[in-house]
């Protein structure tokens, strides 16, 4: 019998408020913990300084208790795996057990997000799990350098992991490491990182069996559910708020990474009834043949529910304190045809699919803003920018770095769009460029924001994207992942819209040579002096223009976000020769700049 | 060790005994396998090895698996982490360790007896699909890993009890489970009753005369071969062809060249000259396949059962007298990670040329320029279900013509010797259905004395959409002919749709991960070999067959091999004599 089912048959009592907060506190940390020892153990620049992973404690039912706040694709994500392992899983689990998996149609978020999951058993019963998952260098797919996109289905992704047990009651499976040794690229980079992983898992079993020495078992699961219970009410609270209806936004994507000039439609529908809230896919871009689908479960699913958290719960505009658990998933529903681009048909490839959810997010915002101005941004990049750049190293392995470039937001309510910033799902630090330049053939040429584009106009304005260059100085291939270079993103309230991304490669002795490329491509065979630029998507303002702060616009001059005739023309802002604000101009140019636009 | 001398009856016997465990051993394998390219076309090789690798016999099943296991025992003794135990049961595929290439899985059982370690039971099968970058076969792959799961020295069963996980993480990873568990079962129980066999033979005779009779089968075997390479004179012959491309780089030909030297009684084969290793999977394992082809070649030549009439098993032996050289990053001898899937039309062509530069001192062992390729064709698709259907077939060529006969016609030449898979076979299982399987028409045989090979046509055709993957060359470098006999002719491949059977598209011999719709037909043309002597000393009525099998026109008998048909094509023999008469006569 489950912890669950077994609580609510011992008692309906509620854990006092004290030890509550308390077991609240402790799981948290006991979440926290994992995810350190995670990326402090971890030899991969993505897990170690990306910090690409997540952590967390579950029940026997799957329930998310606590879970690491790193990065947002992963929370969420693990109770699908669990579930994917209850199917795929050979035999009972046993104490000193630990299962891998990253089976796509098997729960999992993508490929490489390998979980590793130990059982918790407390007086020979199973009572809950430990568990994490970690995005890996390589797994083997069928091209190096971790961008995986124009590959014909799931089983050129690479190694597909269905509930393995790499120990079997504490004892390593060596066939099973061996084999995946052999079968990647990177094999001193990944399996350090399984053995983080382990390390980790087995931390929160040794953890969580010491909170339930301390509070006694029905203690901690009465807790846990209630934290459960609290979270799911306060997000319910905020989803009533809404009023009842329907509300829909769409966008497209660029392209599936094959077929060029194609492009993808996103559309979404949020229902909101009562409490409760549907995000409903329907209508959107069919599955590809490439690998630009996302796996339902894993990715699609976390994605509705990170919006509604994220709009809803924030920690900025809630003073109370919500645990990250189950709760703020159950309030919503998420629907994708079978066969369409969100929930696509085994065995398509599903393993590039960052940038469809990240601009499901940004329709889900859009789709919302007209109700809940106050609590959405303007449009923001909403994509992914990953840089792949490998090459053979004399001993035969591969290099491998996988780089997330940053976005931009869109303008907010009261405060304009953070410039160059890992934007809605995404949450990875930066590489630091030091670092790379020590360990690796590759130096940073430049890296600082846009000077091309202005940002998206507004009363607060969008954020501007990062510019950066990265240059080879041995030969190697090169590839990236992402997407926004067509559909630009949204101003709100009479804010302009941002700025799209742009891809391009050039050697560095003929700079004017630059070549455009889509921002989809895979293993581009480079030189010395071969350079990546990959210009970020900037956001769209919020509000009019007209109604920005004249200081705010001159310290953007100042900035040189943008210069004196863009401040006239756009802003209607006009400063004097030593770039001080004309006020008497400004209310003229202003006035005269309203009655133009007026029907 | 001072070895006991086994009398010539107990030798004899228990050399047939060894062969027969050989045989039996792949009998049950392709008995038991579910898979259509080991169940029909026994693409699989099976033996027995002592202690130090050495083949102590082999299955005669396709030549390509012969010889190519002691190189897997190699690569499974430097990779394997843990001593050998009774009842483990070894797989292993790496081709930078010994494997031919990577769809062909060893298994390996040990043969402890006494409690020591004696030798081994083995066997490679070709798998229908290791979960490469695409279904079925491959060539445009940028390195090894996307070849699918690499295995090496992976115990699979240890001590007699089967690693589950590792088990499940196989069927995880391919896309035709049911096949290639199936497959590896097959080989499982093969294995096993190969270590029973020969511990039975252990018993029966003891393993001291079980082990000096093996050793003395293979100095025997090793003094035939000595012998035969002793007759030839001492030189340098070479030899030199190409192939069409990589797969990937259109029109960029790639050298094949072949200096056979021989001293003695000993060969070496220097494949130094021919092109580098190319960046696609179309590289050639050194240990795996090009010694392997380079074995195979002279124990063709000089031993074959044709020509020999003493039985010389097949063991070690044979492959003592030759050594091979090819330079590490060339085509044959590829740097890791290179991929290095597709690699048999780079071996036919080294066997093609080992023959032809040897052809003008041993001309009476020889054929002219056969096919010299593969065609091996990945068909593939997705049911309705979700799961996959994937058929391999590998489709006939040609030999050359011989010193006393005919080149025979759609054939399977060289180091293939795959049996073809029965259409009815297949359209009773697969969305396809064959509309023609015939000998091609569209171009004459090579002419000679000996006319080549007719390759042959076949098209099959999708009923669902799907995938087709080609692994072939020949398209541009035509077969030779021998003393006298005229160029045989390249092959072809061809796609077009039922309905639109006049719009051809003609494609290159490598394609990866076409995509085809229903109705659409591949059209396989096999090359054609070379004639081999003179054409005009072709008996008329050979050629006057050949026009009423429809394999030459009456103008073709005329123009190139002199011969007059009358309009009951019957030979005319004056006008025959008189036109050869004219053919001969010096151009003035």
């Amino acid at each position: 019998m489950s912890a669950r089912r077994e609580e609510q048959v011992m008692s309906n009592t509620k854990v006092d408020p004290i030890t509550l907060q308390v077991i609240g506190g402790a799981l948290d940390t006991i979440a926290k913990e994992m995810a350190h020892v995670l990326y402090r153990m971890s030899y991969s620049s993505i897990i170690r300084e990306s910090e690409d992973l997540g952590a967390g404690l579950f029940d026997a039912d799957y329930n998310t208790m606590s879970e690491s706040d790193s990065t947002p694709m992963h929370i969420g994500s693990i109770p699908a795996y669990l579930r994917g392992i209850e199917q795929t899983m050979r035999g009972e689990w046993k104490p000193g057990d630990l299962v891998i998996h990253n089976h796509p149609y098997y729960g999992s978020s993508h490929s490489p997000d390998i979980a590793a999951v130990a059982p918790i058993f407390h007086d020979g019963e199973l009572v809950a799990f430990s568990a994490n998952t970690a995005h890996h260098v390589d797994i083997g797919a069928g091209v190096p350098g971790g961008v995986v996109v124009d590959v014909p289905d799931v089983y050129a992704e690479g190694m597909l992991i269905t509930g393995i047990k790499l120990y079997e009651e504490g004892k390593r499976n060596e066939s099973v490491w061996q084999m995946i040794e052999t079968n990647t690229r990177a094999p001193s980079q990944v399996m350090g990182d399984i053995e983080a992983q382990v390390a980790a898992a087995e931390l929160g079993v040794k953890r969580f069996a010491e909170l339930i020495e301390a509070h006694g078992k029905d203690t901690v699961f009465r807790a846990s559910r209630q934290l459960m219970d609290y979270s799911e009410q306060m997000l319910r609270k905020r989803i009533a708020e809404i009023p009842d209806g329907e509300y829909t936004a769409e966008g497209f994507l660029d392209d599936d990474g094959r077929n060029r000039g194609k492009n993808l439609p996103v559309k979404v529908t949020v229902r909101i009834d009562g409490d409760s809230a549907e995000v409903d896919l329907t209508g959107s871009s069919p599955q590809v043949p490439t690998a630009f689908n996302v796996p339902f479960e894993g990715s699609t699913k976390v994605a509705c529910y990170f919006a509604f958290r994220a709009m809803l719960l924030d920690t900025y505009t809630t003073d109370e304190y919500i645990p990250a658990n189950e709760g703020s998933f159950r309030p919503i529903a998420v629907k994708a045809p079978l066969g369409s681009i969100f929930n696509p048909k085994f065995p398509a490839a599903a393993q590039s699919r960052f940038a469809q959810v990240q601009r499901l997010v940004d329709c889900i915002v859009k789709a919302l803003a007209p109700v809940i101005p106050e609590r959405v941004t303007a449009g923001t990049s909403a994509n992914l920018s990953f840089g792949g750049y490998t090459g053979l190293k004399d001993n035969g392995e591969y290099w491998v770095l996988l780089e997330v470039n940053e976005g931009s937001y869109g303008g907010r309510p009261a405060s304009d769009g953070p410039d160059a910033i890992d934007e809605l799902m995404k949450n990875t630090r930066n590489n630091p460029i030091e670092d790379v330049g020590m360990h690796l053939p590759l130096i940073c040429d430049r890296y600082e924001l846009r000077d091309d584009v202005v940002p998206g106009a507004g009363r607060m304005r969008g954020g501007l994207g990062a510019i950066k260059v990265q240059r080879f100085t041995e030969k190697g291939m090169m590839s990236h992942e992402g997407d926004r270079l067509e559909d630009v993103p949204w101003g709100f309230q009479g804010g302009k819209p941002g700025a799209v991304g742009t891809v391009a490669v050039f050697n560095r002795a003929t700079p004017e040579n630059r070549t455009p490329y889509p921002a989809k491509f895979t293993n581009l065979a480079v030189g010395p002096g071969d350079s990546l630029e990959v210009r970020g998507a900037c956001g769209g303002g919020y509000g009019d223009p007209l109604e920005r702060e004249p200081a705010m616009v001159r310290d953007d001059v100042l900035d040189d976000y943008y210069n004196a005739d863009h401040a006239v023309s756009v802003y209607g802002v006009v400063l004097d020769t030593e770039l001080n604000v004309d006020m008497t101009a400004t209310v003229a140019r202003r006035g005269e700049m309203r009655s133009a636009a007026a029907p | 060790m001072a070895e006991i001398e086994v009398d010539p009856i107990t030798l004899q016997v228990i050399g047939g005994a060894l062969h027969t465990v050989a045989k039996e051993m792949g009998h049950v394998l392709y008995r038991m396998s579910y898979s259509s390219i080991i169940r029909e076309s026994e693409d699989l090789g099976a033996g027995l090895f002592d202690a130090d690798c050495n083949t102590l016999c082999e299955s005669d099943s396709t030549p390509m698996h012969i010889g190519s296991i002691p190189a897997y025992l190699r690569g499974i003794a430097e990779t394997l982490h843990d001593p050998w135990q009774p009842g483990d049961v070894v797989i292993h595929n790496h081709p930078y360790y010994g494997a031919s290439h990577s769809p062909d899985i060893a298994a390996v059982a040990p043969v402890f007896y006494e409690g020591e370690l004696v030798g081994f039971s083995a066997n490679t099968a070709h798998h229908v699909d290791i979960g490469a970058a695409a279904p079925g076969l491959i060539i445009d792959v940028p390195d090894v890993f996307a070849e699918g799961m690499l295995f090496k020295g992976i115990k699979l069963y240890e001590g007699g009890v089967r690693n589950r996980a590792l088990w499940q993480f196989i069927a995880t990873n391919t896309r035709v489970p049911d096949q290639v568990l199936g497959d590896i079962e097959a080989q499982v129980a093969s294995v096993e009753l190969g270590v029973k066999r020969f511990i039975e033979l252990l018993d029966t005779y003891g393993k001291e005369t079980v082990f000096a009779a093996s050793r003395q089968l293979m100095d025997y075997s090793e003094s035939m071969l000595r012998k035969q390479i002793a007759l030839i004179p001492d030189g340098e012959y070479r030899a030199e062809g190409f192939l069409d491309d990589d797969g990937r780089n259109r029109g960029q030909t790639l050298p094949v060249k072949v200096c056979v030297r021989i001293d003695g009684d000993s060969a070496e084969v220097d494949l130094t000259g021919s092109a580098a290793q190319v960046p696609t999977a179309f590289n050639v394992p050194f240990e795996g396949s090009t010694k392997v082809a380079c074995y195979f070649a002279f124990r063709a030549m000089l031993l074959d059962s044709a020509v020999i009439s003493e039985h010389v098993p097949q063991n070690e032996g044979s492959f003592r007298p030759i050594k091979v050289i090819a330079p590490k990053g060339s085509i044959f001898n590829p740097i890791y990670p290179a991929a290095a899937e597709a690699r048999f039309n780079q071996i036919q062509r080294v066997v093609d040329c080992i023959i032809k530069a040897l052809a003008p001192v041993i001309p009476e062992k020889v054929t002219a320029g056969c096919s010299a390729d593969v065609s091996a064709i990945a068909y593939s698709g997705i049911r309705p279900e979700g799961n996959y259907w994937v058929f391999i077939e590998v489709n006939d060529g040609s030999y050359g013509g011989r010193p006393n006969s005919d080149g025979p016609d759609g054939i399977e030449e060289l180091m293939r010797n795959t049996r073809n898979n029965p259409i009815e076979d297949l359209g009773m299982h697969l969305p396809l259905i064959c509309d023609r399987y015939e000998l091609r028409d569209d171009v004459m045989p090579g002419v000679g004395e000996y006319r080549g090979g007719i390759g042959a046509i076949k098209v099959q055709r999708y009923l669902t959409d799907g995938f087709l993957t080609h692994e072939s060359d020949r398209h541009e470098d035509v077969p030779w002919g021998f003393l006298g006999g005229g160029t045989g002719s390249c092959g072809r491949l061809q796609k077009f749709n039922i309905a639109s059977p006049d719009e051809i598209e003609e494609l290159p011999a490598k394609i990866h991960g076409l995509r085809n719709n229903i109705g659409d037909c591949i059209s396989v043309l096999s090359a054609c070999g070379g004639g081999y002597g003179d054409p005009l000393a072709r008996s008329p009525e050979q050629v006057r067959e050949d026009v009423l099998d429809d394999f030459c026109s009456v103008a073709h008998a005329h123009d190139a091999y002199g011969v007059v048909l009358d309009s009951e094509l019957e030979i005319d023999s004056d006008a025959t004599a008189a036109r050869r008469e004219e053919m001969r006569a010096p151009a003035v």
